[in-house]
């Protein structure tokens, strides 16, 4: 029976193991006496065979066969050296995968713990005026009922209560009265001084000219103050030296401008107290935080 | 560890003494690098000598170490494999006669899968059976044949291109 190229080509490995029944032979024998290409096919096929059945065995070194499990390998005098597999290599995977599954979680919380307090150190509030407001609204109490005049630290000698003011001589009195108090401002302290008015955008310009007076510097956006719900706010970090006197400065304006041009019955009050902040302050420095409170 | 009734030797000894060539010989002739086949026929006999001794093929005991050895010779090829063929591409523009290449067949059958690798070795060097490649790679006798036919096929291609 005549055969194809193609299935010369599929007994290829039963022709050359001398397997095929002796009529398939006869059928190649037939087709490669007309057929160049399957004839060359086969016979090189066949040298392929022989040339691997001609590699030599290789023998196992003597020493190995003695006592495989005990003798350094790879044995001196062979041929390349070859690396011994890693004591990493060597542990068995079930050990590999917990302990590389251990460490990428271990790595996942450090990265989760550590992002927010590099970033809150990155941010520090000298040098960046948005960390500063962030600042402002995490330290400070926004509830329109603030105390009045009292130093959270202190034995409750600084108490005052707000001072509503009623007519001219009461005014004068209250300005002639502010120099001789007295306040001592320690390190890492938040000084807030707190002005209740129905026009706090009517003070907001006094605030700041009375800031820029004392040397701030008027690219700071804390001194043009925050508008935010319920008044306005100036934060700043400021040299603690100077607090004393923008005290003064700032219960002078709530004194003076208590008649509101809107002829309401509600007065100003102004009253101050500090605390010790959560967040590191530079020594001699301090944080200003003048709040105008829309009554 | 169990002993050999006859010999009284310990029982991995018997089985490196039996096998220990044929293992040894098919490592280093698919790895070619004599250091890398001592390390991994340890390793071989190592894998051997552990299993439990109700897992241990006494029966079809050639069979199963040399299914061991194509197993961890899979696992160690993987870090050798390469698919560009750029050694064959190097060998044949050596300007090598027909009968040099062959003379370097086995620098060429490194470039061929595995597999393919061990089937050649263990029917064309060794002689084995069809039935007993086919219990040591789990591939099918009828599929055996063809993957042989299509590997002698690529290694005419590349020595007589």
């Amino acid at each position: 029976m005549a055969i194809n190229c193609f299935n010369v080509r599929n007994q290829t490995s039963d022709y050359l193991d001398g397997t095929l029944p002796e009529f398939r032979v006869d059928d190649i024998k037939q087709h490669i006496r007309f057929c160049e290409e399957c004839k060359n096919f086969l016979d090189r096929c066949d040298k392929i065979s022989k040339a691997i059945n001609a590699i030599e065995v290789k023998k196992i070194p003597i020493p190995m066969h003695k006592d495989l499990f005990q003798i350094q390998l790879p044995l001196s005098g062979s041929e390349t050296q070859a690396k011994e597999p890693s004591r990493w290599q060597r542990t068995p995977w079930f050990l590999k995968s917990g302990i590389e599954a251990s460490g990428i979680a271990l790595t996942i919380l450090i990265i989760v713990a550590a992002v927010p307090r590099i970033k809150s150190n990155y941010l520090t509030t000298e040098s960046n005026p948005t960390a500063q407001y962030r600042e402002y609204q995490n330290e400070v109490d926004l509830s329109p009922e603030l105390p009045t005049g009292i130093d959270k630290e202190g034995s409750g000698d600084e108490d005052f209560d707000p001072i509503p003011v009623t007519d001219y001589e009461e005014k004068e009195k209250l300005l002639e009265s502010i120099d001789s108090e007295e306040i001592k401002v320690g390190n890492g302290e938040v000084w807030r001084f707190h002005i209740k008015t129905d026009s706090p955008q009517e003070i907001r310009p006094h605030i700041k000219k009375a800031l820029i007076s004392f040397h701030l510097p008027k690219n700071d956006p804390g001194i043009e103050g925050f508008v935010v719900p319920g008044g306005i706010q100036f934060n700043l970090l400021v040299n603690k030296s100077i607090i004393p006197e923008v005290k003064k400065e700032v219960q002078k304006i709530a004194i003076e401008h208590s008649d509101s041009p809107s002829n309401s019955s509600i007065r100003n009050t102004f009253t101050w107290y500090k605390n010790k902040s959560r967040k590191r302050i530079s020594p001699g420095k301090a944080r200003l935080v003048v709040w105008l409170s829309q009554i | 560890m169990k002993k050999d009734k006859i010999t009284k030797t310990p029982w991995i000894q018997t089985v490196i003494n039996r096998y220990g060539e044929t293992v040894y010989n098919l490592c280093h002739r698919i790895l070619l690098n004599e250091g890398e086949a001592q390390i991994l026929t340890r390793d071989i006999f190592k894998t051997i000598e552990k299993s439990p001794t109700q897992n241990r093929y006494h029966q079809f005991e050639k069979q199963w170490i040399l299914k061991v050895a194509f197993q961890k010779l899979k696992q160690s090829h993987q870090q050798h494999i390469d698919l560009s063929l750029k050694e064959v591409r190097e060998l044949n523009e050596t300007h090598l006669s027909k009968e040099e290449r062959l003379e370097n067949i086995l620098k060429y059958m490194r470039n061929l899968p595995i597999e393919s690798q061990f089937i050649l070795l263990l029917k064309d060097q060794l002689n084995e059976s069809y039935d007993e490649i086919s219990t040591i790679t789990g591939i099918p006798i009828e599929s055996l044949k063809v993957k042989r036919q299509q590997v002698l096929q690529t290694l005419e291609e590349w020595i007589w291109q």
